[in-house]
C-alpha cells in the first residue's frame, strides 16, 4: 500500500524538517536554550530525554502550539516559524490521544479531511484505508469512550495520518499503555512509518522503545540536545556521561589521560589502576571511561595483555541475566551482567577486563 | 465506638432536616388540592383551584409577563455570561511576562462578575432602582429584564466556567493541528461540549429569574407585575386555595428546571481532562 500513500514531489536534497537554535522560556528559566536539528524525509528521530528536559515543548514548537522566542522551523526549505498550526501541514499524535469525545471513530479520522473540503466519497475512502492500516475495521460507528486505550492511540494515530503528511509528531503516544502493549505497539507504529514513508519526530523518556524504533536519536538535557546521532553511535561512542548513562546500563570510571597514541589509544590512570580505553582525549584531560555492564569480562585464569586484579563481591539473578558486583584492587567497584555466572565463585579473587576499543571515554564533567 | 454512636443519630438529624424543609411545601401542595374554601383546612379531594386559576385573567397575565422577562433576561445573560467565560479562560495561555499582572485583573473581573450571587437583594434592588430613575427609564418589562439579567450573568457565567476549567485543551490544539483555525476550533470542538453547562445554566437562570421577589418589587411597573409579585399582594387577602395551586405548580416548574441543569451538568464524562480511569 505504500507508495499510493506517500507524499510525492520533494526534493531529495532539501532535509525535510530543519531547526535553528531554537529558544523558548516560560518565564521561569528557560525550556529550550538553543536547539538546532535537521530531519530527513522518511526518517525516524526519537527525542529522547527525561521529564523537564524540553523535549515535548520542542515537539510543539514544531507543532506551531508554541511559538520560540528566537530560532526559525523550517519544513522542506519553507520557513513556517511563523505560521499557526492548522496551516503547517504537520500533524501530531497527542499524548492522551486528545480524539473528540463526541465523534465517532469515523468522524474523528475524517476530521481533518472534511476541514480540507474533500469529496464525500473520497473521505470514506480514506478513512476505510485508515481503519485498514491501524486495523480497526468495523470500528467506524463507536465512540471513543467506548474503545480500550490502545484502540484510542490506533483511532488518534489514524487520524494524524490521514491527511498524509509529510512529518508526523508523536508525543509519548505509548505512555499510558501497559509494558505489553507497549511492545506490540512500537512494532504497529514502526511498521506503520514504514508503509506510508512518514517522517516521524517521536518524544519518549523510554530509552528501550528509542533504540528499538529510531533511524537517530537526540538526547536531550536541560533544553538542549546533548547528543545526534544513530542509536549505535550513541550506545558506542556517548558524547556525555549523560548520554552514557540515559541509554544503556554502564560503568563510569572516573580517570586522568597519562597516554594518547594518536589513533585513539588511551592509556589513563584511575583510582590506583591503569586501565586502557579509547576515544580523542589529550595528556592529562579529566575524564570518565564508559564500559557498558555486558562487556567487563572476568575469569579465575589471567589473559593476555590488559586486566586488572578483583574480587567477586556479588552476584543477583536479573531475569534472563546475572549482574555482578567486582572489587576491584585499588577500591574501584565495577558492575557487570551476562548470560551466565562469571566462571568465579562469589567472595573468590579473579581478573576483570574489557576490549579497550569498545570502552570510549567522555569529559569528567557535563556541561551545565 | 464515637463514630459508630454519631452514625446512629446521622439518619435522625438528616430526617428532621428534611422534614423541616419540605414539609411546609409539602403542605402548601396538598391543601391545594383540599375542597374548603380555606386555606390551610383539609377536606376532600378537588382540581377546582386549579380550573379556577386558568380563568384568572390577571393571573395569566402575570404568568405572561413572568416568562417574558425569563426569556428575555436569558436571551441577553446566557450569551453574555459565556462568552465572558470564553474570553477569561483564554486570557490565561497569553504571555508569561505579564502573567502576574493578568492574573490579577482576571481575579478582579471575575470578582466583578460574580458579586451580585453575594450581594443582599435588597441593596441590589435599590441601586437597580435608583439607577433606572436617574436615567429617567419607564419601569416596566425592560427595567425588569434588565435587573433580572443582571443576577442571572454570575449562575451562567459559574458553570459554563467549570465546565471550561474541565475540558482538556488538547482536545482545541488537536482540532488545530487537523487544519481548524481557531473560530472552527471553537465551533467543532469546545461548542459541543460546553452546551450542555450553557443549556444547564440556562435553565438554572430561567428558575432564578422566575422566583424573584425582592428585585423585581423594586424595578418592575404598574403594566408589569410578574406571577411572583401578584401572589405577594394577593397574600394581603389571606391565603387562599388558588394560591396554594399557583405556588404548587410554580414548585414543579422550578424543581423541574433544576434537576434538568443538574441532569446536564452531571454529563461530565465526555471531552472532559484524562484522569486514572482513562486506563487500558
Amino acid at each position: 500500500m505504500g507508495s499510493g500513500l506517500l507524499r510525492e514531489g520533494w526534493d531529495a536534497a532539501i532535509p525535510l524538517l530543519e531547526l535553528f537554535d531554537i529558544r523558548k522560556d516560560f518565564g521561569e528559566g528557560d525550556v529550550l536554550r538553543g536547539v538546532s536539528l535537521t530531519v530527513e524525509p522518511g526518517e525516524f528521530l526519537t527525542l529522547l530525554g527525561p521529564s523537564g528536559c524540553g523535549k515535548t515543548t520542542l515537539l510543539r514548537v514544531i507543532a506551531g502550539l508554541e511559538t520560540p522566542e528566537a530560532g526559525r522551523v523550517l519544513l522542506e526549505g519553507r520557513d513556517i516559524t511563523a505560521l499557526p498550526p492548522e496551516k503547517r501541514g504537520v500533524n501530531t499524535v497527542f499524548q492522551n490521544y486528545a480524539l473528540f469525545p463526541h465523534m465517532n471513530v469515523q468522524r474523528n479520522i475524517a476530521y481533518g479531511l472534511r476541514l480540507r473540503g474533500e469529496k464525500r466519497a473520497a473521505i470514506r475512502e480514506q478513512v476505510e484505508r485508515m481503519l485498514r492500516l491501524v486495523r480497526l475495521e468495523g470500528y467506524g460507528r463507536r465512540m471513543p469512550s467506548q474503545l480500550s486505550g490502545g484502540q484510542r492511540q490506533r483511532v488518534a494515530i489514524a487520524r494524524a495520518v490521514a491527511l498524509k503528511p509529510a512529518l508526523l509528531l508523536l508525543d509519548e503516544p505509548l505512555g499510558a499503555l501497559d509494558l505489553q502493549l507497549r511492545r506490540a505497539m512500537q512494532l504497529e507504529l514502526k511498521r506503520i512509518q514504514k508503509d506510508l514513508g512518514v517522517a516521524f519526530v517521536y518524544v519518549t523518556h523510554d530509552q528501550e522503545e528509542a533504540i528499538n524504533m529510531s533511524d537517530r536519536i537526540a538526547v536531550m538535557r536541560a533544553g538542549r540536545v546533548e547528543q545526534l546521532g544513530t542509536p549505535e553511535e550513541i550506545y558506542e561512542r556517548p558524547a556525555t556521561r549523560f548520554a552514557a548513562r540515559f541509554i544503556g546500563q554502564t560503568n563510569l570510571i572516573p580517570a586522568e589521560v597519562v597516554e594518547a597514541s594518536g589513533h585513539g589509544e588511551l592509556t589513563l590512570r584511575a583510582a590506583g589502576v591503569t586501565v586502557p580505553a579509547c576515544g580523542g582525549a589529550a595528556v592529562g584531560d579529566k575524564v570518565s571511561v564508559c564500559v557498558r555492564m555486558e562487556r567487563v569480562r572476568c575469569g579465575a585464569a589471567r589473559p593476555d595483555g590488559f586486566a586488572l586484579r578483583a574480587r567477586l563481591a556479588e552476584t543477583r539473578y536479573a531475569g534472563g541475566f546475572l549482574r555482578s558486583t567486582l572489587e576491584v584492587e585499588g577500591g574501584l567497584t565495577l558492575e557487570a551482567i551476562g548470560q551466565d555466572a562469571l566462571g568465579s565463585r562469589v567472595g573468590e579473587e579473579c581478573f576483570v577486563w574489557w576490549d579497550p576499543a569498545l570502552a570510549p571515554v567522555v569529559p569528567a564533567e557535563d556541561a551545565a | 465506638m464515637r463514630g459508630r454512636g454519631r452514625s446512629a443519630w446521622r439518619p435522625v438529624i438528616l430526617t428532621a432536616v428534611l422534614v423541616f424543609l419540605y414539609l411546609p411545601l409539602a403542605l402548601v401542595a396538598l391543601y391545594s388540592f383540599s375542597e374548603s374554601k380555606v386555606a390551610g383546612v383539609m377536606k376532600g379531594f378537588t382540581w377546582d383551584w386549579y380550573a379556577k386559576l386558568t380563568r384568572d385573567g390577571a393571573m395569566g397575565q402575570a404568568l405572561r409577563t413572568s416568562l417574558r422577562v425569563a426569556g428575555l433576561s436569558c436571551l441577553v445573560s446566557v450569551p453574555l455570561a459565556t462568552l465572558g467565560a470564553i474570553g477569561l479562560a483564554a486570557r490565561q495561555s497569553r504571555k508569561a511576562r505579564f502573567a502576574k499582572l493578568a492574573g490579577g485583573v482576571r481575579g478582579l473581573v471575575e470578582g466583578v462578575t460574580v458579586l451580585p450571587v453575594m450581594l443582599p437583594e435588597v441593596v441590589l434592588g435599590m441601586s437597580l432602582m435608583a439607577a433606572f430613575s436617574m436615567a429617567g427609564a419607564r419601569f416596566g418589562i425592560w427595567t425588569l429584564v434588565t435587573a433580572h439579567t443582571t443576577f442571572c450573568v454570575p449562575y451562567v457565567y459559574l458553570i459554563v466556567k467549570s465546565r471550561l476549567a474541565g475540558l482538556d485543551p488538547q482536545l482545541t490544539e488537536a482540532a488545530r493541528d487537523l487544519g481548524a483555525g481557531p473560530a472552527r476550533a471553537f465551533w467543532d470542538v469546545t461548542l459541543p461540549l460546553i452546551l450542555p453547562a450553557i443549556f444547564s445554566g440556562t435553565l438554572l437562570a430561567v428558575a432564578m429569574s422566575f422566583d424573584d421577589v425582592i428585585i423585581s418589587m423594586f424595578v418592575n411597573g404598574a403594566q408589569s407585575t410578574t406571577l411572583p409579585l401578584k401572589i405577594y399582594s394577593s397574600l394581603r387577602a389571606g391565603v387562599t386555595p388558588e394560591i396554594n395551586a399557583l405556588c404548587t405548580i410554580i414548585l414543579g416548574v422550578v424543581c423541574l428546571a433544576v434537576a434538568l441543569s443538574q441532569l446536564l451538568r452531571n454529563d461530565k464524562k465526555r471531552g472532559g481532562k484524562p484522569d486514572e480511569t482513562d486506563n487500558v
